[in-house]
């Protein structure tokens, strides 16, 4: 199979509870996804995308002192929107994808409220579902970490398991009729 | 975070101290074998690191995470990387998985046993210097890229503003070298309340 990244030279790596945006060409990264959600905005017409690592669903849950954007799914979301708009993208045309949101350690008793994994997945999704983004790729839940490439060029989404074969996702036009059509 | 002063690393490094014997003891029960183990390094990392402790975030890393209750309960963790593992396997069994795929009961099981060992034997050296009562559970076995484990520990670890202590161990034997991770994440009062059953403040 054809390696999303081949040919590309940069690569930017989000980090726990960061966002970067990269336009025209390049690759967007999350390595090592746990129970965090890569969520990530494209427009395809600019060939831009926007990438944040959430790790909790919201701010309210903890007071920490660092200011990452990228770090709850209730900061995270309008940020991904206000860094596309920076740069004059608007939303109308975006399509999302979410991947992660794993449960690792999942035959350790977990209490439903404290199953992270899925509850930065649910409320990424409502958020999204709010402002009208439709997210056209989805790898989420189970209890497998992942990583995504995504090379915002080609559209090209890679999703990689270990002990699995690499998947790919193509996001753009078609991801947007395909939403539409739903 | 917990501003380590010398007084308080030190405190760290004898808990290291003394989980290393207990390890070595352990080890040796297991399979009959001697084991050199180096001292432990103490350093304070910052959780945004934490994922990075294995060194490549995509590494495959097996191990077993536990609840621990009692006094000072939390999770403790013990992670082999992938190729430590092997050796363990040889070393224990005589065979190896191919892969990540061929992870049968009988290799998880064994994983799952020496790093419920390993956790203990630091457990144990927490319980002798404070007096702590420390229960750990039945070991729930782990085996995906180091990054997924360490980062879900790192959220755990957030949620609750803890801090999580790793111990960094290299074993040394005649025939191959191997390093493991133990950690610990405290649940409640996280490191203050260690050091303040210590006296140290």
């Amino acid at each position: 199979m054809a390696d999303v990244k081949s040919g590309v030279s940069q690569t930017a790596f989000v980090g726990l509870g960061e966002l970067k945006i990269v336009r025209h060409e390049g690759i967007l990264a999350c390595i090592g996804l746990g129970s965090c959600v890569g969520t990530l905005l494209y427009d395809v017409r600019t060939q831009t995308g926007v990438l944040a690592h959430v790790m909790l669903p919201d701010s309210s849950i903890c007071n920490d002192k660092d200011k990452l954007d990228g770090k709850y799914a209730n900061t995270a979301v309008p940020a991904l929107l206000q860094t596309l708009a920076d740069v004059g993208i608007s939303k109308s045309l975006l399509v999302a994808a979410l991947i992660g949101g794993a449960e690792l350690f999942k035959t350790v008793e977990t209490p439903a409220a404290l199953r992270i994994g899925a509850r930065n997945v649910d409320k990424v999704s409502e958020l999204l579902r709010a402002v009208g983004v439709p997210i056209v790729a989805r790898e989420v839940g189970g209890s497998s970490g992942r990583s995504l490439y995504f090379n915002v060029a080609t559209g090209k989404l890679e999703v990689k398991v270990c002990g699995m074969e690499l998947r790919v996702h193509t996001l753009g036009m078609a991801g947007i009729a395909a939403a539409k059509a739903a | 975070m917990v501003q380590l002063d010398d007084v308080k690393q030190d405190v760290l490094r004898e808990i290291g101290n003394i989980g290393l014997g207990n390890a070595i003891t352990a080890l040796s029960e297991l399979d009959g074998q001697s084991y050199l183990i180096t001292v432990p390094e103490v350093s304070q990392i910052e959780l945004s690191e934490v994922p990075f402790l294995f060194g490549d975030p995509e590494r495959i890393v097996v191990g077993a995470a536990a609840l621990v209750t009692g006094d000072w309960g939390g999770h403790a963790a013990f992670m082999f990387p992938w190729e430590s593992a092997t050796a363990l396997w040889t070393r224990l069994l005589g065979q190896t998985p191919e892969d990540i795929n061929a992870l049968e009961p009988i290799y998880t099981s064994t994983i799952s046993e020496v790093a419920n060992i390993m956790s203990g034997a630091y457990l144990t050296a927490i319980s002798t210097m404070t007096g702590f009562e420390l229960m750990l559970e039945p070991p729930a076995f782990v085996a995906d890229m180091s990054a997924a484990i360490l980062s879900s520990l790192t959220v755990e670890a957030l949620l609750f503003d803890r801090e999580m202590i790793a111990i960094r161990l290299q074993f040394l034997t005649p025939n191959d070298d191997f390093e493991g991770f133990f950690l610990y994440l405290p649940e409640l009062g996280g490191l203050n309340k260690l050091f303040a059953a210590l006296g140290v403040n």
